[in-house]
């Protein structure tokens, strides 16, 4: 398996790249809802502008940036058809049956589709320029606050980041079984879809049965390594945040303010 | 008949940052009924050769050819590979996913268009000649087998389709000791068979003993091609490559250092035996 994911994090030296992982996280929510809230054409010039901005100082190539974006084109087209003609039945361009075409159904697909894409490249951004295992400890931090309600944060945190360590294992464990199951002769192209649900069986099998093992062989890993929970461990980085990061959460919320105001 | 690898490149990740070339220009020919072994260190490009080879990957640059068609070819029908190829990977035993060997072995044989008949003869001879009884095993679940037993079983999926070339990737890896002579047999007899064999592995006593034919690569480039005799008589050579030599060569050196007259194309076993057996005599006979 050599194919990379897309939004699969590139070494960098950008600004983003250096920025704390934490910084990121917050910014990231702020801009969720930065987005959710333009609704103006103004709003969503600014939007545009921004994430095109973070795209530039990312110094990442294009298409790599936009990858995600591209790949579920039809998926957004989709999503827009669906709006566009089934939104609302009353001022009706053209309707006929339960589908009706109407401008406000249009105006509602092209909000939906312009925010996904948008949230979507901020958070390919976001995974491209900061390593799995410095988000899960940007999830750590952030939901230390939570502990005190009795949320497990710590564990949480180890969960998503073994999760996040298994999935290249996963994907190249599926690629190799992938390749012997066509070399012994099956036909994962078949046009028909019962064929086609039937051919997935001699790939989920495997590789759900490597998956426990491997869950297991972690494990006990894991134990043989000394681990004892969360509660034991302590973290390379665990200063608190430079500056640099409150400006950038700091330039998130203007933005947010901005949003609303326009 | 033979496979043809003409002036093959293959690139990983090309046109991104983490672009890697894995086979720079290799050619070489295969003839039908060889048995080739392809060594070469971690990461040399062995197993994308023959991922190559069996039409699993795509080449970005020069020609395969199988029984003198482009496998890579528009018009070239990959069913045809399939039925003619069979590739064996490293840890076969992760491919086994049926509920019954009998049906696991059988798997390669739906496309087939053979009667159930057929599929039945064939299911029984794989399980026979990779040393099962067919009767014994032929309902139990392959999952539920030991390692050893389960790589079998896979291999006996592969054999099933009776293909005309056998690619092993590391088959003997993690094999006890017997195990591994049983398999090495097994492979031997198919081949006197007529079945082409390509077999990967890092063990040099393997290869020295079994393999006909051995190429070398090392970062993605042939470095070598010939016989065991001729690769292993050059031992800095294959030290610096980070291979070594057969135990039987090693032995030879250390007495040839000694003073004793052993051929460097002494590789195997047998061959170092007649050499010094050939020192004794003639010693015994001049004193």
């Amino acid at each position: 398996m050599n194919e990379r994911m897309t939004g699969q994090f590139i070494p960098g030296n950008s600004v983003l790249h250096r920025l704390d992982a934490r910084a990121k996280l917050i910014c990231f929510i702020v801009l969720i809802a930065v987005v959710i809230l333009a609704h103006s054409v103004i709003g969503y010039a600014l939007v545009l502008a921004f994430t095109a901005a973070l795209i530039i100082i990312s110094k990442l190539p294009l298409s790599t940036a936009i990858g995600s974006v591209k790949r579920m084109f039809w998926f957004f087209v989709l999503i827009f058809i669906m709006n566009a003609l089934f939104f609302s039945s009353e001022n009706a361009i053209w309707s006929w049956w339960i589908i009706s075409l109407s401008k406000d159904g249009m105006v509602q697909g092209f909000n939906v589709v312009f925010r996904v894409i948008v949230i979507l490249l901020m958070a390919n951004v976001f995974t491209l320029v900061t390593p799995p295992l410095e988000t899960t400890h940007a999830i750590q931090s952030l939901l230390k606050p939570l502990k005190l309600v009795g949320l497990p944060a710590d564990e949480i945190a180890m969960i998503i980041s073994v999760a996040i360590q298994f999935i290249p294992t996963l994907l190249q464990e599926a690629d190799t079984v992938k390749k012997a199951q066509i070399a012994r002769g099956a036909r994962f192209e078949s046009r028909k879809l019962h064929e086609r649900a039937a051919a997935m069986l001699p790939l989920i099998v495997p590789i759900f049965l490597s998956a426990f093992k491997k869950a297991d062989e972690l494990a006990m890993a894991m134990e043989a390594r000394g681990y004892r929970g969360e509660k034991y461990r302590t973290h390379r980085k665990n200063g608190a945040m430079a500056l640099g990061s409150y400006f950038a959460i700091f330039i998130c919320c203007v933005l947010c303010a901005a949003e609303i105001v326009l | 008949m033979s496979i043809e690898i003409r002036s093959v490149c293959c690139t990983y990740g090309s046109g991104t940052p983490f672009e890697t070339k894995a086979l720079k220009n290799i050619s070489l020919t295969i003839e039908k009924g060889e048995f080739v072994g392809i060594m070469g260190r971690t990461g040399c490009g062995k197993s994308t050769l023959i991922q190559a080879i069996a039409g699993l990957i795509p080449i970005s640059g020069g020609q395969l050819l199988l029984d003198g068609e482009d496998i890579n070819a528009k018009s070239y029908d990959r069913s045809v590979l399939r039925r003619k190829l069979g590739i064996v990977f490293q840890y076969p035993e992760c491919q086994l996913f049926e509920q019954t060997v009998e049906k696991d072995v059988a798997f390669g044989l739906k496309h087939s268009g053979l009667s159930n008949n057929e599929v039945h003869d064939r299911v029984k001879w794989a399980l026979s000649v990779c040393g099962f009884d067919y009767d014994k095993v032929c309902k139990l679940s392959p999952l539920g087998m030991s390692g050893g037993e389960k790589r079998r079983i896979a291999i006996a999926g592969v054999l099933a389709v009776k293909p005309e070339y056998l690619i092993l990737d590391e088959p003997i890896a993690g094999l006890d000791p017997l195990g591994r002579e049983a398999f090495l047999n097994l492979v031997t007899g198919l081949n006197a068979e007529g079945m082409t064999i390509i077999m990967i592995s890092h063990n040099a006593d393997c290869m020295a003993e079994y393999a006909r034919r051995i190429i070398v690569l090392d970062n993605g480039e042939l470095v070598t091609d010939g016989t065991p005799q001729e690769l292993f008589a050059d031992a800095d050579k294959m030290r610096a490559l980070h291979l070594g030599v057969s135990r039987s060569r090693e032995l030879g050196l250390m007495l040839t250092e000694k003073g004793f007259d052993i051929s460097p194309a002494a590789c195997t076993y047998a061959e170092l035996f007649s050499a010094v057996y050939g020192i004794l005599k003639g010693g015994g006979s001049d004193e």
